[in-house]
Parts: structure tokens; C-alpha cells; sequence
């Protein structure tokens, strides 16, 4: 017991130190990562600011005079847009060859200690001969905190000057400073143990970012020399720091920067020493206890076994089975009790025959009426409790008789059964009742197909959340069966009616929701069978809407039914129409125009989507030549949607398009949305590629909903990009999502994307806009979509009284009277 | 210099309206008849250059921008081409020059340039060989004599205000015209290279911070806040003072007593257009003796054509506010090009006294 006592404490001890030491990793690898994160961002962001034109023409102006009085301003205004979407970024630098400190962008007063660079550590590093990004963790001399600097050189050739050939030169360099108040932070927020803590040294090891309010000293020679060993394996070594023992692990996050965990022995030997008191008073209780656990069970270990094998006898007697005698010694009275526990599960397994029999059909193995009426008010119970939906089919064969009578009972037999496995294959996999698993209380609901008459089935589908789910089932049954079924080589073909009735609208107990089921079905023979029908009058209503609508597509498609508005586009600057975007308008005999929200969804559901993206591309591309016809020179952009991207080959039609209408490529956008490109992922960089290669230029839609990613968008072939309405809709209300546009803007012209705003409503939208150097806007302060014969109106009359209807409404919305 | 006649609403309503206006001439007119002209809203009368158009079968595109450095960031970014014609500050003509933007403007090409009066011709460096100055004009204070207990006679009472002004003055977002007050009440002349003087111009803006309503120049719509009272004295441009005094008769324009700078703007003609010929026709018309004189009542400017002169009303000719007397004009100071170190001071300086 004393053995036991020891080793129990070793095993803790060790446990407890390992669990200590083991967050020294974790952590260790977590501000790892975030440090690699800060430092791969701040590499992409130097590439792609280093890279803009702005940069470009300020560095390529030599005189001095001109650079500063002209170029400077501008280049401070697009550094401080950069600085506004990264605040981290305190300080962008350009130094030119020499070292000098030519621009200097701070977002906040910050002194500064020398505008000569030349003799900084960091600056000698970036004229090495390696010409990529440099990066440096060191402090800062103007304000003596760390800091990460991030350096390109940029080596560019000056095209208006230097003739072709000319290898491109120095001509100076990018720096950023970034903060690194985030890891400080990070350091700050873990503790290891009690008494454990991070810290990060320089190459030396001296301290150089360390927790708030925290004095760290400098390891001793020996101990540093140590830990320079140890690190490269990722080994926690114990050593002196301090003046105490101390637990440290370390590791380098990037040359000259080095993080350790430190954990005091003492932490580690206090928890041993509680442990130890603890375990040594648990250890002498226990020898207590288990003497007089020993003296009791002496006394018993007759007496018990058989009063034991008596109960036992008595209990199988009253039905439960699988009663355990709790006996397992090797004596003869264990092989009684063996023997008592076999006639057990003898008796239990003709019990459960007897059972399957009664709950189950025979012929076909689902579970039959009862069994199925048990489930069901059981799932009841569960789906009150979870207040979810859940949805009864109540289905009959619409000609099982004719077949019987024509070919006897055994064919009739084996289309059950075969028709059981096909509804069986129209349930979820996951859900299939056919494994012959008993239906145990306590599992989750699962959809359940029972037969429950001679032709006559039942289906549970359970957490239903949108009534039509039922009529996507019932029609996957009725497809199911469209089939013929083959039976002694012969083919039959039988349909169904189904019946839909739907808790809790249609019942809330088990009767009543099949009677009402039952119901439904019987109005489907009527409405003439091969059908499904809802109890509830006015979900048949929206599942007959939804066919109606999908039928009158179709129909449309073939009708030439729709047409193509267009929505002007403005240039900021000149406010001249630049484009336009084609959008579809469903022009129906009867309804009239039906807004493309009402049948759009639809489309795509049922794939129609395909032929009418189709019909679009070839009607824009027509109506586009034929303005080229007429002197109407404007761009083109034209939707396409994910479903497209995914059903049919987008390049061909395009190209297939372009050649039949003779319409000029260039003039041509494709707008996608930004989910469907990244849902796409490679598939859709090799598509854009081919599509640009056509010459059609490609607009990135709804930008700023989705994923917004600027590192992502510089990997894709990308022209165009276009701020989503709703973020324009409260630039002027909201700071936010005016801060928003603005870096989104500034970062699109670094990439040499314009910038398009849509749902541009009104006069203050569109000066905010014209302020950060947005491109082009399209919205209803411009024009409203219009037909193609009315834009060619809208056109002439800007020309002939000039821009009369949109200057009356700027009238209403401006605060200045016309003088 | 630079004419800030305008709000931002303003100024878009008048973008719009100058499209209305330019875009409104014969409808057959052929791309190669058109001038795309880049400059302040609202500087030129609508009813001039229609009548331009009408005879020369033109047609006129007005692109505007809102401050000098604005107008260099356009020209920047599309590197000094898609416009015909440029109006520009004295100072920015050498830098246009030097990237090579600008096309000479002779006596041949422009003839009414002989009725322009040369002090103005002369007064930048490369202005008489690049440029034709179109108005002239003084900075000052334009105040609510009404709102305030002592009258504002000097630019020290803007850099080192009464309690009365705080949070009540409006400047400018642009570093020249913010430091010439700090330096014209130190006593130093607005282009000095002191850097001392510099630092101590840019302390005095600092500590002068927490009376400065707003860093943009003053609406001289019946909403400005000088007219409704929320400010009570801003940095101004001589004509447009008088427009706030049309809303408001207790608006007053004052030239502080330490001194103050004198502006020409000027128009230039882009290398990169295509329509030199029509470019010059335009600013000789411009330059004829009504038009201009009807242009600079449209603006409450002073012409520098002399001979528009005999068609201005005397009244206009006698107002000091449009013509300074003759003290004033000899020893105001023009913004004069700065060495380039000097300049990079002022750009740095700016962000720091207008940022947040």
C-alpha cells in the first residue's frame, strides 16, 4: 500500500510538470505563428506598396525641387491612406541610395533623431547585395521602442528617359515600421504556472520585449550558452537564472529575435510538495479502510455468491434477461453462475424473435403500424421539446391491384419489396431505417420509412425546418418510381399518391397526424393520382407556385419572354457614361415585369439559370455591336452566376458570343461575385485566365460581403472592382464603412483596379466617392436600368439639354439653389 | 494662388451644372472640338463660355478641383495629360515646366495677351513664357464684426486668440496659406528659410489648435458657418469675402495689419492636348476687354487686363476689398518657390497639424 502510495505521487508529479511545461511549448508555438503572421503580411504589403506607380514616379523625379514641391504631397496622402487601413504601420520611409531620409509618413508626432540614415544598422543591411524584401527586429533610436522594420529596395529603369535595354538602377528604398505593441501585448496576456512568464531577447540575449510591468534580467554567460545548444532541439533545460533553478524553453521566431518561457523550480517543486502530503494522507486512510474492508469481506465471501445466485433465478423468472450475477471466480460456484447467465441470454434471444415479429412486416422488414406509431409519438414528445417541425408522408401505390391480379401474389411480393429498397434510397443515407436496429428511446429523431397496409407506407421525416422540404422528398419519390420495375423480366410501371401532413400545423398527436396524411393522400388519388398533395390547402398553393413558376420559365426561355435593361455607368471625374450593366427583366403576357429577386432563385434551383445566362450573353453582345453600329461607344458588363460557373463550360459561350455578334472583346466585363470565385477556387483562377485572354475584362461584384481579401485578389487576373451597395448606402452616416471605401479604395489603385461604386443614390454618396478617387458609379442618381431603346434616348438627351432630368434632381438633394 | 469659391456641395452641384452647360452645345460636334478644362468651380461665367461655343462650335468639359494640392495629385496620377487647359498657381507653372507639361503661349497664338498687364505676366518664374494670368487677389480675415468685442485688425489675434474665438476660426488645408499667418505675426516673411522659424510657426499652429473649428476653406453659401455664426472669423480670399458679405453685411474683410501675400492664378496649356489651336482661341477670347471685365464682376476678381478695365463700373474699380491701394501691392509678398528642404518641412509639417 505504501509501494502504491509512492508510485502514485511520482506518477502525479511527473504528470503535473509535464502539463507545466507542455503549455511552455504551446505557447511558445502559438506566439510563434502570430509573429510569422505580422511579419508575411508586412512582407506582401511592402511588395505591393513598393510596386505602386505613385512610388514608381516619385522615386524616378531627380530634381529635388520638383520632388518635393509636386510629387511629395500626393505620395504622403496615398502613404497615410495605407497607414489608415494598417495603423500598425507608425512610419513608411522611402531613403534614397545615400541614406537620406526623403519621405516620411508618421501617423502621429514622432520625433526624429537623424534624417541620415546611412550609418543605421538596418539600412546597411538593405544595401547587401540580396535584393529582396530585408526585415530587422530592433528598437527604434526615435522613440527607443521595438520595432520591426521592413525594407525593399526599388530598382526600377526610367522608360521616358533611359532607352530600352538600359538595366534598371537603384533608385532607393521603401521602409516600413511596424509596431510590435501586439506581442507585448500577447507576452503579457499568458503566465505559465504560478510564476512562469514569457519574454523575448535579441540575438545577445538581452531583453527586448517583455511583459508590462515586468523586470527581466539577463541570462549568465553559462546559462545562455546552454540554452544556444538546447534550443535548436526544442529541449526545456533547467538551469540558474535569477539565482534560482528555473525551467526554460526558447526559440527563435526570426534572426536576432529569440522567445523564452521561463518557469521557476520552485513553482514545479511547490505543486511536489502539496502533492506529496496529500497522497502520504491518502495513503495511511486507505491501509485504514481496506483492514476493515478486508475483516467484512471474509465474513461474506460465502454468503453473498449464493443469497446473489438466488436473486438472480428470481429475476430471470420475471423477465430480465440479461441480468449478471456478478460472480466471476473460478470455483464452482462461478461455473453455477455461468450457467445461470446462459439460460439468460437463451431465454433473451427467442424473447427478441418474438418481439421483431411484432413490430416488424415480414415481407418487406421495415417496421410495421406499430412499431411505427410508437416511433412516432415519440418523436413527438422530442420534437415538442426541441419545438421543431415534422412532417408525415402517407403514400399508396396508385395501381398495386392491377399487378397482383395480372401476376399473381409472388410478383406482387417482390415489387414491395423492391419498392421499399428504392424508398429506402430516397431517404438520407445516414437515416435508413433498414438496419434492423431496434428504435431506442433516447436517440435522435431519424427519418423513418414504415409499411403499414398491403400497399400502403408511412414516412417520418423529422426536424423539418421549410414545409416545401416535404414536397422536394415526395418529389424525389415520384421520380424514384417513374422507373419501371422489373419483375420475371417483365417491366411495370407504378406510380403514387402521396399525402403531407405536417406537425404542428396539421395536428399535434399521432392519430391525428396520420388521419390527416391519409386525407391528403386521398385528395391526390383524386386530383388524379402520380402526385403529392399537403393537407394544409395553402402549402399545396406555394408547391404548385413554384412548379407554375419553373414551368413558365421554361416556357419563357422558349417564348423569347425576356429582355435586357441597361444601368448607366458615370466616370467620376468627366461624368461621362462609361458603360453599362445588362440586367434582366422577365416581361410575362400576363403579369407583366417580374423582378429578377422573384424568378432568379428559381433559375438557379432548377438549373434554367444555364440557357437564360446563354440567351443573356448573346443578347448583350448583339445589342452591344449594334450600338457599335451607331456610333454608341460604351462598355458592356454581364452577370455570371455561380451555378453557370459550375453547370457549363463559361469560356466557350463566351467566345462563341463574341464571333457571332462580331462585338469588340474589350468592351466587354464579366462581373462575378466574390463567393463564387473563391467557392470555385482553382477551377476559377484558370477560368479567368482564359476568360481575360479573350480580351473581356472581369469585374470582382459585391466586394466588401465576402472574404475581401487583398492578398487573394493580387493572385487573380482581376480588372475591375466593385464596392457593394451596402457599404455605400451609409458611407456618409457611418465612419466606418466610409473608413472602409477609402482603404478599399486606395489598396484597388495600388493594384491598378478600378474602383466602381454601385447603388450611388445620392449627391453626398457621390462626392464622398469623387473624394477618395473612386472611378466610375452606377446607381439610381445616374439613371435607373432602362430599355435598350430608352438608354439610346437617355444618351442623346444628356447630349442635347444637358443632363436636364438628373440636374433637377440634383437640385432636390443639394443644399445650393441654382443662381 | 487659389480661389476657393466653393463648398463641396457646391461644388458638385456646379459640376453638374457645367456639364449641363458644356455638354448642351451642338450635338453633331466632333471629338476633335473639344477642350477639357481643369480648374476652381464656379470661376468662370456659364454665360462666357457658351458664347464661346457658339462660335467657335466647340464644346467645353469642365473638370474641378477643390485645393492647389488636389489639383497637382490629378495631374500627378495621370501624368499632366487629359486636360487642354490648366489653371494653376504661380508657383506650381516652374514645376509643370520641369516635367515638360506645358506649352509656350506667345503674342501670335494668344493676340489680346498684349492687354496684360506685365507685372503680372512676370510675377513667377517661366509665368510669361507658360502662362496667362486670368485674376489676382490678397489673403485675409474675413470676421463677424457684429459677434466679436474687439475688432480683428492683426493675423496674431487668429494665432494667439481671444478666449471668445475658441473653437470659432476656420483655416485652410493647405501648408503655405496655414503657416504664412504664423509667420507674417512672428514678423518673418512668408517665404523664409528659417528653420527656427519654421519650428516656432509650428508650435504657435499647434497651441492654436483648440480654436480652430475646421481646416477647410470657409462656405460662402447662406449656410457657411460664418454667416450662421457658429464661426466667427476665417482665413479668406479678398473676392470671396464680399460674396459672404451679400448673405451677411456684418461680414467684414480685413488685410491684417503685419502684412499679407498677393495670388495670381493663372491658365495653362497642356503639351499633351490635342486641340492647341482651340486651347489658344479659348484664352484669347477670354482676354478680350468685355469678356474679361464681365468675367471678373462674375467673380468680384481683379482682372489683370488692363484694357478690361474701361468696362468695369466704377464702383467695382474703387472697392479696396477687389483693388488694394498701392501700399499693399508694393509690399505684399507673392508665395515664392521654396528651397526643396524648406518645402519637404512643409510637407511635413501639414499632416500633423491638420491630422486628428
Amino acid at each position: 500500500m505504501t509501494w502504491l502510495g509512492w508510485t502514485a505521487y511520482v506518477k502525479l508529479r511527473d504528470h503535473s510538470q509535464e502539463t507545466s511545461l507542455g503549455q511552455m511549448t504551446t505557447l511558445l508555438e502559438q506566439i510563434s505563428r502570430s509573429t510569422m503572421t505580422h511579419l508575411d503580411t508586412a512582407r506582401s504589403n511592402i511588395a505591393l506598396f513598393s510596386g505602386s506607380d505613385m512610388v514608381k514616379k516619385y522615386i524616378l523625379t531627380q530634381d529635388e525641387g520638383n520632388r518635393f514641391s509636386l510629387m511629395q504631397p500626393p505620395l504622403m496622402r496615398l502613404f497615410a491612406s495605407y497607414q489608415r487601413a494598417y495603423p500598425d504601420y507608425y512610419e513608411l520611409r522611402i531613403l534614397l541610395p545615400d541614406g537620406y531620409e526623403d519621405t516620411r509618413s508618421t501617423l502621429t508626432r514622432l520625433p526624429n533623431k537623424t534624417e541620415m540614415e546611412s550609418d543605421e544598422e538596418f539600412f546597411q543591411q538593405l544595401q547587401t547585395i540580396d535584393d529582396n524584401v530585408q526585415t530587422r527586429y530592433t528598437r527604434n533610436p526615435d522613440n527607443n521602442q521595438p520595432v520591426l522594420y521592413v525594407g525593399k529596395k526599388i530598382v526600377i529603369r526610367d522608360e521616358s528617359f533611359e532607352p530600352i535595354g538600359t538595366p534598371p538602377s537603384l533608385r532607393g528604398y521603401l521602409v516600413i515600421s511596424a509596431s510590435l505593441d501586439f506581442l507585448q501585448a500577447q507576452l503579457g496576456r499568458h503566465t505559465i504556472g504560478q510564476n512562469g512568464y514569457l519574454f523575448i531577447t535579441d540575438s545577445t540575449g538581452r531583453p527586448f520585449i517583455t511583459p508590462l510591468g515586468k523586470t527581466i534580467n539577463n541570462f549568465s554567460q553559462t546559462a545562455y550558452t546552454q540554452l544556444q545548444q538546447t534550443m535548436q532541439h526544442k529541449q526545456i533545460v533547467k538551469l540558474e537564472y535569477n539565482n534560482q533553478q528555473a525551467y526554460v524553453l526558447g526559440t527563435t521566431l526570426h534572426p536576432g529575435l529569440q522567445l523564452f518561457a521561463v518557469l521557476p523550480e520552485t513553482d514545479v517543486l511547490a505543486d511536489g510538495l502539496a502533492l506529496r502530503r496529500l497522497v502520504a494522507t491518502i495513503t495511511i486512510f486507505t491501509i485504514l479502510f481496506a483492514a476493515v474492508l478486508i475483516f467484512y469481506a471474509i465474513n461474506r465471501i460465502l454468503i453473498r455468491p449464493i443469497h446473489q445466485l438466488g436473486k438472480t433465478a428470481l429475476e430471470i423468472g420475471s423477465g430480465r434477461f440479461d441480468t449478471d450475477t456478478g460472480i466471476r471466480s473460478r470455483d464452482e460456484l462461478g461455473e453455477l453462475a455461468h450457467s445461470f447467465e446462459e439460460m439468460g441470454r437463451n431465454l433473451q434471444v427467442s424473447q427478441e424473435q418474438i418481439n421483431y415479429l411484432a413490430y416488424h412486416d415480414a415481407l418487406t422488414g421495415l417496421p410495421n403500424r406499430r412499431m411505427f406509431q410508437e416511433y412516432l409519438q415519440r418523436t413527438l414528445a422530442h420534437a415538442q421539446r426541441q419545438q421543431e417541425g415534422l412532417v408525415l408522408l402517407f403514400l399508396d401505390l396508385d395501381n398495386f391491384k392491377k399487378v397482383n391480379d395480372s401476376m399473381g401474389h409472388q410478383a406482387g411480393d417482390q415489387l414491395l419489396k423492391d419498392l421499399s429498397t428504392r424508398l429506402t434510397d430516397c431517404m438520407r443515407k445516414e437515416d435508413q431505417l433498414l438496419r434492423q436496429k431496434p428504435l431506442i428511446h433516447g436517440d435522435a429523431p431519424h427519418e423513418t420509412l414504415a409499411r403499414v397496409g398491403g400497399d400502403e407506407f408511412l414516412i417520418l421525416l423529422p426536424h423539418i425546418k421549410d414545409p416545401s422540404d416535404a414536397a422536394k422528398v415526395s418529389q424525389r419519390i415520384l421520380d424514384k418510381l417513374a422507373v419501371p420495375f422489373n419483375i420475371n423480366k417483365n417491366d411495370f410501371f407504378v406510380s403514387c399518391s402521396i399525402g403531407i401532413s405536417m406537425y404542428p400545423d396539421d395536428g399535434n398527436e399521432v392519430q391525428s397526424l396520420i388521419k390527416n396524411a391519409d386525407i391528403a393522400m386521398y385528395h391526390a388519388k383524386k386530383l388524379g393520382r402520380n402526385n403529392y398533395q399537403y393537407f394544409n390547402e395553402s402549402m399545396n398553393m406555394a408547391a404548385v407556385e413554384r412548379m407554375t413558376m419553373e414551368n413558365e420559365l421554361r416556357k419563357a426561355i422558349s417564348n423569347k419572354e425576356f429582355v435586357l435593361y441597361y444601368q448607366p455607368k458615370i466616370d467620376i471625374i468627366s461624368g461621362e457614361i462609361k458603360g453599362v450593366e445588362a440586367l434582366i427583366r422577365w416581361q410575362h403576357p400576363v403579369h407583366g415585369l417580374v423582378p429578377p429577386n422573384k424568378f432568379i432563385p428559381v433559375a438557379e434551383d432548377s438549373g434554367l439559370i444555364v440557357p437564360m445566362g446563354e440567351w443573356i450573353m448573346d443578347e448583350a453582345t448583339r445589342q452591344m455591336s449594334q450600338w457599335g453600329q451607331e456610333g454608341i461607344d460604351v462598355t458592356m458588363s454581364i452577370n455570371i452566376s455561380t451555378v453557370q460557373l459550375n453547370k457549363q463550360n463559361v469560356v466557350e459561350v463566351i467566345s462563341k458570343c463574341i464571333e457571332q455578334n462580331n462585338c469588340p472583346a474589350n468592351n466587354l466585363e464579366i462581373e462575378l461575385t466574390e463567393t463564387s470565385i473563391m467557392d470555385a477556387h482553382e477551377l476559377a483562377a484558370n477560368m479567368l485566365e482564359d476568360i481575360k485572354a479573350l480580351g473581356v475584362q472581369i469585374s470582382m461584384d459585391d466586394f466588401g460581403v465576402g472574404y475581401s481579401s487583398f492578398s487573394y485578389l493580387r493572385n487573380l487576373p482581376i480588372d475591375i472592382l466593385k464596392i457593394d451597395r451596402s457599404f455605400v448606402r451609409d458611407i456618409t452616416t457611418d465612419q466606418n464603412d466610409a473608413a472602409i471605401i477609402s482603404a478599399i479604395i486606395a489598396m484597388a489603385h495600388t493594384l491598378n483596379l478600378t474602383v466602381v461604386a454601385e447603388g450611388v443614390e445620392t449627391l453626398e454618396q457621390l462626392h464622398f466617392l469623387h473624394d477618395q478617387n473612386c472611378d466610375i458609379a452606377q446607381g439610381y442618381l445616374i439613371s435607373r436600368p432602362l430599355p435598350a431603346l430608352e438608354f439610346v434616348q437617355f444618351l442623346a438627351n444628356r447630349k442635347r439639354s444637358g443632363l436636364f432630368n438628373t440636374a433637377v434632381s440634383l437640385q432636390e438633394s443639394s443644399p445650393v439653389q441654382m443662381s | 494662388m487659389s480661389n476657393y469659391f466653393h463648398t463641396i456641395f457646391h461644388n458638385f452641384f456646379k459640376f453638374f451644372v457645367a456639364l449641363l452647360f458644356s455638354v448642351t452645345s451642338i450635338a453633331q460636334a466632333a471629338q476633335t472640338n473639344e477642350l477639357v478644362i481643369l480648374t476652381w468651380s464656379e470661376y468662370m461665367d456659364p454665360e462666357l463660355v457658351k458664347q464661346f461655343e457658339t462660335q467657335h462650335k466647340a464644346r467645353i468639359k469642365f473638370v474641378y478641383f477643390e485645393s492647389d494640392e488636389l489639383r497637382d495629385d490629378t495631374l500627378v496620377t495621370a501624368d499632366g495629360q487629359g486636360f487642354d487647359i490648366i489653371c494653376s498657381n504661380g508657383r506650381a507653372i516652374k514645376s509643370y515646366v520641369k516635367r515638360g507639361w506645358l506649352e509656350p503661349i506667345n503674342d501670335q497664338q494668344v493676340p489680346h495677351r498684349k492687354n496684360i498687364d506685365p507685372r503680372w505676366l512676370n510675377a513667377f518664374p517661366q509665368a510669361n513664357e507658360y502662362a496667362l494670368p486670368y485674376f489676382w487677389g490678397t489673403s485675409g480675415i474675413a470676421y463677424r464684426k457684429d459677434l466679436v468685442k474687439t475688432p480683428i485688425i492683426s493675423w496674431k489675434q487668429i494665432l494667439k486668440p481671444a478666449a471668445e474665438l475658441k473653437g470659432k476660426i476656420v483655416l485652410v488645408k493647405d501648408a503655405r496659406d496655414l503657416m504664412m499667418p504664423a509667420l507674417k505675426s512672428m514678423g518673418k516673411s512668408t517665404n523664409t528659410t528659417d528653420r527656427k522659424a519654421l519650428e516656432q510657426a509650428k508650435d504657435l499652429l499647434l497651441a492654436q489648435k483648440p480654436f480652430v473649428k475646421d481646416y477647410s476653406y470657409v462656405a460662402l453659401t447662406e449656410d457657411s458657418a460664418l454667416v450662421k455664426g457658429t464661426a466667427l472669423a476665417a482665413y479668406t480670399y479678398s473676392g470671396d469675402a464680399l460674396v459672404l458679405a451679400e448673405h451677411d453685411e456684418n461680414i467684414t474683410y480685413v488685410v491684417p495689419e503685419e502684412g499679407t501675400i498677393l495670388w495670381v492664378d493663372y491658365f495653362v496649356v497642356s503639351k499633351a492636348s490635342k486641340n492647341k489651336k482651340l486651347a489658344m482661341d479659348f484664352l484669347n477670347f477670354i482676354n478680350e476687354p468685355k469678356v474679361a471685365a464681365q468675367m471678373a464682376e462674375f467673380v468680384y476678381y481683379a482682372s489683370p487686363n488692363k484694357a478690361a478695365e474701361k468696362h468695369l463700373p466704377q464702383d467695382f474699380l474703387d472697392d479696396p476689398v477687389i483693388y488694394p491701394d498701392k501700399s499693399l501691392l508694393d509690399h505684399g509678398e507673392f508665395f515664392r518657390e521654396l528651397p526643396p528642404r524648406t518645402q519637404r518641412s512643409y510637407n511635413n509639417i501639414l499632416p500633423h497639424i491638420v491630422g486628428e
